[in-house]
């Protein structure tokens, strides 16, 4: 320009050419006002030193709410959101200019009603002739509404991600954090959840350092952050300022401006997220409605983030039951008969691939039905809902193994589908008819072991009645040879042999009926009189000036349906036990007990002990085991039998160690009274 | 002592055995004395003549080797014969040890039995004349001064005539005189 100064002036122009020189410049300002009046952008003349407005253009009204009289002459201060954005705006500003001579910023400024908005920044600068800096040219552009828009834009997408993402909760908190942050304005921020226990935890963060992550992990629930938070209302300012507390020390890392937005989810706050800048004084109020727009939307996804893994993790927990369960599981579709879905155990035992076994069918696998009852079967099962059975399932090499099968019927995709577990019990029937085996040779032992008892106790139920026959007869022979004979004592011994004839006809009577076979009679008997009479007839057992037996019978027993013969033989049989432990132990230490109990709701307990050497604790279970004994003459089938006997009445009968040395066998059956009850 | 009929006490709990046992015994010309229970019999006077036990093993309240043990503990009893249902050998044994004439098994033959009754009758009358016997010796011995004590101690002990004399101081002729008397006197 001064070049141009120059050249006119050695020109020294005609009056004419001046006028249409001064025209032509007048024009040229006039347009040049014009354009500068008729730009979108505010534009400022400002003094360097001074950061006084020099001069601006009409769009500062527009763009700022200031007629351009009201600019003019005043310092810049006043168009900035406080003095400390003025103070750094300068700052940044002067250290661009330095650098490159251009200083292109986006900056929060302030309206003349207070409004803030956001604005873009191209300032130039003019240095005189010495090279000084005068002045410095701002064109300031109102990006508010394009700043919004692609704020939206980028926070759609932000979210959008983290929708579909929605599978796995991190993901989708880090997306929403950083839509959070970018709507915001400022850098750094995290997101809290309210836990189970109701306080505030920090699911994510970005741009904060671990010590600070540290210390903000965690507010309980009766803390005044998350109280705050829990009113549900969003919260500006300085971190300073709102006296937010930190739970561990405080490195506030500079920390100035805060947001806290509260995250909702169906009316419930389900956590906050907060975004903060240690740039910023305040939270910038462009973002802010943005901000709390979104953060209902980031509620939502949130919350489905959850619910999604929660679902997840529940079919991650079906998945893994479905292939951990210890037995075989498929799953069939119940029109078809075809397998939908099996386990690896299923294969495995089956004997094909996880793939041949889908598109199996129910008549590949089952052994034993034929495809017509494999019909009505699973018609049956659709119309009972489940049903437990025993079949044979056949390999895909041809091998049969016995199966135990569990069916029930689930609704899949609106199809009826059935549910099968099963278990492989071939060894089990194996085993089964082991057992059944050695039960009949059981069987057929205790019936020697009862015919030798038997004949040792109708040996020594009849010798009395036998002692007094033969006395009685051997009395009256002598009584015969006497001079006289006293024949009025003779026909008194004639008397008696037949009353003892009788008595020992009615004890083989008797004995008969206990051995008797064929079905228990079964019928509601007084377990006090079983063992009364047990003890009766098995006295002759003992041997003589051994154990005695005290009894301490319960009051009030209820009646117990039961084979008084065969309880009877239980009886006995522990008894005997009893006094074969205590062979050779005085009559005062023997101390064999026999008590009866009742408790209700378990049954009627008799107990029969001993003071002998009693039972190893690791055989209390054993001694019930046929051929199990510790007598070297025993065939120890007695307590076997006995088991059996309990068994088939519904009962039980276990071994202790009695206190003070000893055994005690005792035996419950399931009193009629309970039954009734 | 006593020319008395002897009497055999039978002890068992069964009735119609007790009676039967009872009817033999009495055909045997003997007395015969029925308990049901060994306590009964414990609580009857005792009984000083000639006589014997019959006695059953098992029985429901004292056992029969109870009741061997309870008489043993006291004066002179009547022999006991056993006689049981039931007989096992460490009973037996224990019975026989205490002093049992027989351990019988029922049922039993009349003349096995009479055979042990008379035995046990036997046995207790030559406990009965010694046991007459030594309380006529306590009676005598407690009838001697206390110096024809001291020369009897003596001479029990051994001693000679003359020993016996220079210890006590006496005569060697009353020691000897001692041994003349002392089968009269005593």
């Amino acid at each position: 320009m001064s070049d141009r100064h120059g050249v006119l002036e050695d020109a020294t122009p005609t009056a004419d050419e001046r006028c249409r020189l001064e025209e032509s410049e007048r024009d040229a300002r006039l347009r040049l006002d014009r354009a500068f009046a008729a730009l979108g952008e505010a534009v400022f003349v400002v003094d360097t030193r001074s950061r006084v407005i020099v001069d601006c253009n009409q769009a500062v009204e527009r763009i700022f709410g200031y007629p351009r009289n009201e600019v003019l002459g005043r310092n810049t201060e006043f168009l900035h959101v406080d003095r400390e954005m003025y103070e750094r705006f300068g700052r940044e500003l002067f250290a661009a200019l330095d650098a490159s001579g251009i200083f292109n910023t986006r900056f929060e400024m302030k309206r003349r009603d207070g409004s803030l908005f956001v604005s873009d920044h191209t300032v130039t600068e003019v240095r005189d002739e010495r090279g000084e800096r005068v002045i410095v040219v701002s064109v300031v552009r109102d990006v508010t509404e394009r700043h919004l828009a692609e704020q939206q834009v980028l926070a759609g997408r932000e979210l959008l991600l983290a929708f579909s993402e929605a599978r796995d909760l991190q993901p989708v908190l880090r997306h929403c954090l950083e839509t959070a942050i970018r709507l915001s304005g400022m850098e750094c921020g995290g997101i809290y959840l309210i836990d189970e226990d109701g306080g505030l935890r920090l699911a994510h963060s970005s741009g904060i350092s671990p010590e600070f992550v540290a210390a903000a992990s965690y507010y309980p629930a009766d803390s005044r952050n998350t109280r705050l938070v829990m009113e549900g209302k969003p919260v500006y300012g300085r971190h300073r300022e709102l006296g937010l507390r930190l739970s561990g020390p405080e490195p506030r890392e500079g920390l100035q401006a805060l947001a806290v937005v509260p995250l909702s989810s169906q009316g419930r706050v389900i956590g906050c997220v907060n975004v903060a800048s240690s740039v910023m004084c305040e939270a910038p109020h462009s973002g802010r409605a943005a901000l709390e727009a979104t953060a209902s939307l980031i509620g939502l996804i949130i919350t489905r983030a959850q619910a999604d893994a929660a679902l997840q993790e529940s079919e991650e927990r079906y998945r893994t039951l479905f292939e951990r369960v210890p037995d075989c599981v498929a799953l069939f579709d119940a029109a078809s008969g075809t397998l939908v879905e099996g386990n690896t155990l299923a294969s495995t035992m089956l004997g094909y691939t996880r793939e041949e076994l889908r598109g199996l069918t129910i008549e590949d696998i089952e052994a034993v039905e034929s495809p017509e009852q494999i019909t009505s079967h699973i018609r049956k099962v659709l119309q009972h809902g489940s049903d437990v059975f025993e079949t044979r399932h056949r390999r895909s090499d041809g091998a049969l193994r016995d199966v135990r099968v569990s069916v029930s019927t689930v609704e899949l995709d609106g199809k009826p589908h059935l549910l099968s577990i099963w278990t492989d019990i071939t060894d089990r029937v194996t085993a089964e008819n082991a057992l059944r085996q050695q039960q009949e040779m059981l069987a057929r032992a205790e019936r020697v072991a009862r015919v030798s008892a038997i004949a040792s106790s109708l040996a020594h139920e009849l010798n009395q009645p036998l002692t007094a026959i033969l006395s009685s007869a051997q009395a009256a022979r002598r009584l015969l040879g006497g001079r006289p004979p006293d024949l009025e004592e003779v026909r008194r011994a004639l008397d008696d042999l037949v009353d003892d004839g009788r008595r020992a006809a009615q004890i083989v009577a008797s004995l008969r009926e206990m051995v008797r076979r064929g079905s228990p009679a079964r019928r509601p008997a007084d377990i006090n009189e079983v063992v009364r009479d047990t003890l009766r007839l098995c006295r002759p057992v003992a041997p003589e000036g051994e154990a005695r037996v005290r009894t301490r019978l319960g009051r009030a027993v209820p009646h117990v349906l039961m084979d008084p013969v065969q309880i009877q033989q239980v009886v006995s049989n522990l008894v005997a036990n009893a006094r074969q432990a205590t062979a050779g132990a005085s009559p005062e230490t023997a101390g064999i007990g026999v008590e009866t109990a009742y408790r209700p709701g378990t049954g009627v307990v008799v107990a029969v002990s001993d003071r002998g050497p009693g039972v190893p604790a690791g055989d209390l279970d054993r001694v019930f085991e046929a051929f199990y004994t510790t007598r070297p003459d025993g065939l120890g089938l007695g307590l076997a039998i006995c088991r059996s006997i309990v068994e088939a009445h519904g009962g039980k009968i276990w071994a202790e160690r009695r206190r003070g040395g000893g055994a005690r066998v005792c035996f419950v059956l399931p009193a009629t009274a309970d039954a009734d009850g | 002592m006593s020319r008395e009929t002897p009497t055999v006490f039978v002890i068992d709990d069964d009735p119609s055995v007790r009676r039967s046992l009872a009817r033999l015994i009495r055909a045997m010309g003997l007395e015969a004395e029925t308990f049901a229970a060994a306590n009964d019999f414990l609580r009857r006077q005792p009984f000083e003549g000639n006589g014997c036990i019959v006695l059953d093993l098992r029985m429901p309240g004292m056992t029969g080797l109870e009741l061997q043990a309870a008489l043993e503990g006291g004066e002179r009893h009547p022999p006991i014969v056993f006689l049981t249902g039931h007989g096992d050998v460490p009973a037996s044994v224990r019975a026989m040890k205490h002093g049992a004439v027989d351990f019988l098994q029922k049922p039993v033959e009349d003349d096995v039995l009479e055979r042990a009754i008379r035995t046990a009758i036997e046995r207790d009358r030559e406990l009965l004349e010694r046991h007459r016997r030594a309380r006529e010796i306590h009676a005598r011995i407690a009838a001697l001064t206390p110096r024809e004590r001291e020369v009897m101690e003596h001479v029990i002990a051994g001693d000679l005539n003359k020993q016996c004399a220079a210890r006590l101081g006496i005569a060697v002729s009353a020691p000897r005189g001692f041994r003349c008397l002392a089968p009269s006197m005593l």
